[in-house]
């Protein structure tokens, strides 16, 4: 019984695979990974084999009663900035200028996706949407195994919520995953602006490479050139020197495998963090 | 940068209550129980009080009974007459003569010639005989002696016309009440 009060279970979701961890935060130890499936490539609906293959993962493990943290693939979902406009006032203001800026970037109708955002009437804000169809598949999952969902975030956001007091005013963030790279570009210590450069431009970058892009991208955003690139999630080693073009380059939040223990069985999963669903799920993890 | 507070979950109490940090909770537990020592310590201190003031009585009790009985001093017997007389002389030494008499010296104009003031202490009243050479006047006195602030209730008691003067003067009498109003 104690232990359905400090374990949680965190669900990390993406196109191509889920992955399982149960967490304690009394007495912290290593976490046991559940489950670490992939999605078969030739599913014609990747999202609703998703649903389906998490529903099924959790009917398999003892999960009912605890807390659950899903993590999903920032391309499940569509991050985007929303400057409100000069006259807003209320939340219905600047939900109504996210609205329409959805709209505008996606001509897409926002009454099939559910977006949620830092409201902000003064400032620039983030914005995240995400399709009503998968939100209310993961939640059915969730629900009908007993689990009692308290938070479902992009991968970007949990980096930022993890690492934002690190973060110096003027770093950058990026969060890899599956050879894409979420930015979050800062100004004076505020989110102003998020990119995510597609897999095509990243499957071969290298460091000495990146520089370039990232100014490339400073001068679209009109932002002062980056001096630090803070990476986490699945960062190909190929990034992993000190510097690069006059561009700092380092690591946020490495979990060790071995800090992912694997559970007693022979139906366990062997801890692999290159595994989509559980580098998900791992984001934001104490090492 | 700072945190973001998106959240794609649904809104439940358990959602809000697994947000609050737990140096939150610390925080919180913290202030209920020092509430919580305060309360008991007041309580200490209510109860303690009140044990010191039932001392405090009782000590009373104890010296009240060592005390000896105070004789009780007959006052002096003082006749009705006496009584009488002494009210009398009070009443009569509280009026406000300088009052009275500045009223009744600001409000007689030139056309009234008082000739005789009678006061009553006892009753609060002034009785003033007087004449006047118009009806008019006699009238506009009394109503100047109301202005004054002194007197709340003039009446004419008795009133007529001297046929012998040549100047057919009216001779009257009025009645002028001061102080709080007498039942």
């Amino acid at each position: 019984m104690r232990e359905r009060w400090t374990q949680t279970l965190r669900i990390g979701v993406s196109r191509s695979g889920i992955g399982l961890i149960s967490t304690r935060s009394w007495p912290f130890g290593k976490s046991p990974v559940l489950a670490a499936h992939s999605v078969l490539s030739d599913s014609s609906d990747p999202l609703r084999a998703a649903g389906s293959l998490l529903r099924e993962t959790l009917q398999a493990h003892a999960v009912r009663g605890l807390l659950a943290r899903i993590v999903l693939c920032d391309t499940l979902v569509r991050l985007f900035m929303v400057t409100p406009p000069r006259n807003a006032a209320r939340l219905q203001d600047t939900r109504a200028a996210a609205e329409m800026r959805f709209g505008t970037l996606y001509d897409d109708a926002p009454a099939q996706w559910h977006l949620d955002a830092d409201w902000d009437s003064r400032h620039p804000f983030l914005v995240c949407a995400m399709p009503r169809d998968l939100r209310d598949s993961l939640l059915e999952a969730a629900q009908s195994a007993g689990l009692r969902v308290v938070e479902m975030l992009p991968q970007f956001v949990v980096a930022l919520n993890r690492w934002h007091r690190v973060l110096a005013p003027h770093d950058w963030l990026g969060v890899v995953h599956a050879n894409r790279l979420t930015l979050g570009i800062p100004q004076n210590g505020r989110l102003v602006s998020v990119r995510v450069l597609p897999s095509t431009q990243m499957a071969e970058l290298d460091a000495t490479a990146l520089a370039p892009l990232l100014t490339q991208e400073a001068l679209r955003m009109a932002q002062p050139q980056p001096r630090h690139l803070r990476l986490c999630g699945m960062v190909p080693p190929r990034w992993l020197v000190p510097e690069a073009d006059g561009l700092r380059l380092s690591r946020l939040g490495v979990i060790p495998a071995a800090g992912l223990a694997q559970r007693a069985g022979p139906s366990a999963p062997a801890a692999d963090l290159d595994q989509p669903g559980l580098a998900l799920a791992a984001t934001g993890m104490r090492a | 940068m700072r945190a973001s507070g998106i959240n794609l979950a649904p809104t439940s109490l358990r959602r809000m209550v697994w947000r609050i940090a737990p140096l939150t909770w610390l925080l919180g537990a913290a202030g209920v129980a020092l509430c919580a020592g305060a309360a008991w310590q007041a309580q200490a201190l209510v109860s303690q009080l009140d044990s010191t003031r039932a001392a405090l009585e009782r000590a009373d009790a104890r010296l009240l009974a060592k005390r000896p009985a105070l004789a009780v001093v007959a006052a002096p017997a003082v006749g009705q007459a006496q009584a009488d007389a002494v009210n009398a002389a009070v009443l009569r030494l509280n009026a406000p003569w300088r009052e009275l008499l500045d009223a009744l010296e600001a409000a007689t104009p030139r056309t009234i010639a008082l000739l005789a003031l009678n006061p009553d202490p006892q009753k609060r009243l002034i009785k003033a005989q007087a004449e006047a050479r118009t009806p008019a006047d006699m009238v506009a006195f009394a109503e100047s002696l109301k202005r004054q602030g002194v007197f709340h209730a003039v009446r004419f008691t008795r009133h007529a016309t001297i046929e012998k003067d040549p100047n057919q003067p009216i001779q009257f009498q009025l009645e002028a009440r001061w102080g709080d109003q007498v039942p």
